[in-house]
């Protein structure tokens, strides 16, 4: 006896003469339809949510992007001096004190690192959309941080979302493009899930989100205040004690050393000076392997120099400076931070820098 | 492998197609290797361990079915009780006692580091660790013989729609089904298609939904408003009858799909109106088997009153253990056994009243009211369970009691609006629709409908999977047994 559907068995057979479930057919025919139509449809995207989630606080790095992202996006004048970079330009960079010396209009843009260079050459190229060009801009970067490979930024995803949050600013990004890229998708319906969600359950925004406290930086609101005040600058609150020797692998992938080429491009093709700082090293990672690391990432940096005219390193030693002065790795603590602000402005006014 | 993924969809497939289309004798050893296939899927070193129990038993059947003398017998099966709940203590209550032990001699001062052995605990245990005792019990007492197709054995403990959850199947059920060829059969496809969709949505949209809310107060150590720890233990209720009600859905109607009927673990335990009735209705696989292999020989329902609670309480302390080497499951246990002794207590006041007769007089029948009301009332009594059910620890039992009681502080500020909208969205349909199967006296009332309705029905229930399915994924609360 055999239990297949080509068997010869008589009770089999009459089995198999019943009728087709017609129910489930037909529901199977109508979810053919719904996703072939469904092919042909798209709705806006609201840019808001993609670094201030409704359901929770954002986080200290979603509060960052946000707050920078807006500042990119609004309109005004360009400042004399643009501050580029990661996080180490972020806290390391106060424009206050920077304006103080240079005497000119400074504004810190610098985000994060884990955006890659391609995501701030698209945070800048918005900016100058919205303020025109500066007359010189400071490209500040952790010198550990270019380490990242284009798999690390993909998997973190911050940069697909600040692409995300321009496109929805500007009205092009639909409701398709949010879909989470980790998950599997084989449903054109699948697309629209967020979007559902919110509608069908009604989900609200919490303004408390937005007020509750992220230990010791503070809630979302009293940290957009901040940097506003501070024309962009950070500081960081951290105290980290590590004194332990470390070394450092600072050698950059191809992915980066392409991103980062193709920002100096467009800094080419925009006429604006660009000069590159490395924030400062610690005294404990000053090792011989991380000595070797450096040089080998300092050639990367002056073969992709040499390739672009408005391009050049501001400061070509590596700064190496006692533990005291931060509070991480690749972030300077307020007093140290004052104190680059200074070394950097100096060095824009004193070498001339600034076009008039 | 969860049901809730994607390699699970194509293991399906594969399987659906070989169950109906390969010759019937090469359909269970291929059922059998997707059964292994499925289970391997988490760990794969586990595999070893179901074997080796499913050998033991098989070993021990064939022994018990006329293979030794007779005055021999119980020691055979006593080698099967041994290996089966050794294997279970050993990974899952070890750690657990010699832990609590090391507590109980430090509170008179002796300190002693425990010995953890720090087992990972194999998905699943305890369910097939019961299916196969049930299957040498059964012999043993005579109520079925013993196969001799080594293969179809180990097919019936590692049985993939049910292996991991349930439900218990014995061995006198799904057995008989493994032996003979399955018929296809368009009309019980579709109907356990339909079974499965329903668990989907059960498990995906109202259980994953909720979860994260409940996290957040369960999670927060007993710290939450008493107003919040009452809406989130609504919600757990839900929550848990939906994800494994969901489960024993999708398995069945997976099961249903190849040609095998496994049996019944949920019938609207919620509209219960004391506990036995409760009992009858929730996890009916897991309470039958204790019922059958573990209250009865204790002595059940016979004795004094004093023997009958007593059987209750030490029945249902060790169903709220096999839950879980916790003691918050031990107490869950005790406090159900607790409930039902009570209500043997009342229930027999009650009959003695009314002056029925018989072993198992018939519970007094309730009017409308009386019913509604009773329905109502248990349904509190088993969020109390819930309670302590959910709770991380003993403090933390303590302490949400304590938010709950103290009702002057209750408050609606700092309780999530989507929370209770969530809460609203999903339990109120739920408790309508569950109404309507009550009030019809029918679990699976879509068959019956009007073809539209039934269209209407289905791409309504995968657009809710496929829509408002949780994007994080909660794996099964009853994958933790």
């Amino acid at each position: 006896m055999s239990s297949s559907i080509f068997s010869s068995d008589s009770a089999t057979r009459g089995a198999q003469r019943k009728p087709v479930p017609h129910g489930l057919l037909l529901a199977i025919v109508a979810v053919a339809v719904i996703e072939a139509a469904l092919c042909f449809v798209d709705i806006p995207f609201d840019a808001s949510r993609i670094f201030l989630p409704r359901d929770r606080p954002p986080t200290v790095v979603e509060t960052i992007m946000e707050t920078k992202l807006q500042a990119a996006n609004s309109i005004g004048n360009a400042p004399d001096v643009l501050l580029l970079g990661d996080s180490s330009g972020l806290m390391g960079l106060d424009p206050r004190v920077m304006s103080g010396r240079v005497g000119k209009d400074v504004f810190n843009l610098c985000s994060i690192s884990l955006i890659g260079a391609d995501g701030q050459r698209a945070i800048l190229e918005r900016y100058i959309r919205t303020h025109g060009r500066p007359s010189v801009i400071v490209y500040h970067y952790a010198p550990h941080d270019l380490r990242y490979t284009a798999d690390d930024l993909a998997n973190w995803k911050f940069r697909q979302s600040v692409y995300l949050w321009l496109a929805a600013s500007d009205g092009q990004a639909v409701e398709a493009e949010s879909y989470r890229r980790d998950e599997f998708r084989v449903l054109p319906s699948q697309r629209f899930r967020d979007a559902v969600q919110r509608r069908l359950f009604f989900v609200f925004d919490r303004p408390q989100n937005l007020n509750t406290p992220r230990g010791r930086f503070g809630s979302h609101h009293e940290m957009v205040e901040q940097v506003l005040n501070q024309d962009g600058f950070m500081q960081e609150v951290n105290e980290d004690e590590t004194d332990e020797p470390r070394d450092l692998n600072l050698a950059m992938p191809e992915s980066q050393e392409a991103a980062l080429d193709a920002l100096l491009d467009y800094v080419d093709r925009i006429g604006v000076p660009i000069f590159l700082v490395s924030n400062p090293l610690p005294a404990y990672a000053k090792t011989d392997a991380t000595l070797e690391s450096l040089r080998r990432q300092q050639q990367q940096l002056q073969q992709i120099m040499a390739r672009h005219e408005q391009a050049a390193i501001l400061l070509p030693e590596q700064r190496f400076l006692p533990r005291e002065s931060f509070a991480t790795l690749n972030h300077l603590r307020p007093s140290a931070a004052a104190q680059n602000s200074k070394e950097i402005a100096d060095l824009i006014k004193g070498g001339g820098l600034i076009h008039e | 492998m969860s049901f809730i993924s994607y390699p699970f969809l194509v293991l399906f497939a594969v399987v659906w197609l070989a169950c109906w289309l390969l010759p019937f004798r090469f359909v269970n050893p291929f059922l059998l290797l997707a059964s292994y296939v499925f289970y391997g899927w988490w760990d794969w070193r586990f595999l070893a361990l179901l074997g080796f129990s499913s050998v033991v038993d098989f070993i021990c059947g064939k022994l018990l079915d006329g293979g030794v003398a007779e005055e021999r017998r119980s020691d055979v099966l006593a080698v099967s009780v041994v290996v089966n709940l050794g294997i279970l203590a050993l990974f899952k209550y070890f750690d657990f006692f010699i832990d609590s032990f090391c507590e109980v001699v430090a509170t008179v001062g002796i300190e002693m580091p425990p010995p953890l052995l720090r087992l990972v605990l194999p998905i699943g245990i305890s369910f097939y660790t019961f299916q196969t005792l049930s299957y040498t019990i059964d012999i043993y007492r005579r109520k079925m013989s013993s196969t001799c197709r080594f293969l179809d054995f180990l097919l019936y403990v590692s049985f993939f729609p049910q292996l991991v959850a349930g439900p218990i199947e014995r061995a006198t059920s799904l057995l008989p089904q493994i032996l003979t060829p399955r018929k296809f059969d368009w009309e019980q496809i579709s109907s356990g298609c339909q079974l499965a969709l329903v668990g989907f949505f059960k498990k995906m949209v109202i259980a994953d939904n909720l979860a994260p809310f409940i996290e957040s107060v369960y999670g927060n150590g007993g710290a939450s408003n008493g107003l919040a720890v009452v809406l989130a233990t609504y919600a757990f209720a839900i929550q848990i009858y939906c994800d494994f009600s969901g489960y024993t859905d999708i398995a069945r109607g997976v099961a249903r799909m190849i040609g095998f009927e496994l049996c019944q673990n949920f019938n609207l335990p919620y509209f219960a109106t004391n506990p036995s009735d409760f009992w009858r209705r929730w996890h009916i696989s897991l309470s039958t088997w204790i019922r059958d292999y573990l209250y009865v020989p204790l002595g059940g329902n016979r004795g004094g009153r004093f023997r009958v609670i007593r059987n209750l309480i030490i029945t249902m302390f060790l169903a709220g253990l096999w839950h879980g080497a916790r003691w918050n499951f031990v107490i869950w246990g005790l406090y159900h056994g607790l409930l039902l002794g009570i209500f043997a207590v009342i229930h027999d006041i009650r009959v003695k009243k009314q002056g029925t007769t018989g072993s198992h007089p018939p519970e007094p029948k309730l009017n409308r009211v009386g019913f509604w009301l009773s329905v109502l009332g248990f349904f509190h009594l088993t969020c109390l369970g819930w309670l302590i059910f959910r709770a991380e620890s003993f403090a933390s039992i303590v302490k949400l009691l304590r938010s709950v009681l103290e009702v002057w502080h209750w408050s609606l500020l700092n309780i999530d609006p989507n929370f209770v909208v969530r809460l609203a969205l999903l339990g109120i349909p739920l408790i309508l629709f569950q109404c309507y199967q009550f009030k019809r006296g029918d679990h699976e009332p879509w068959v019956g409908w009007s073809l539209t309705t039934r269209v209407v029905f289905y791409v309504v229930l995968f657009y809710g999977i496929v829509l408002l399915g949780s994007p994080e994924r909660h794996e099964f609360i009853y994958f933790q047994f």
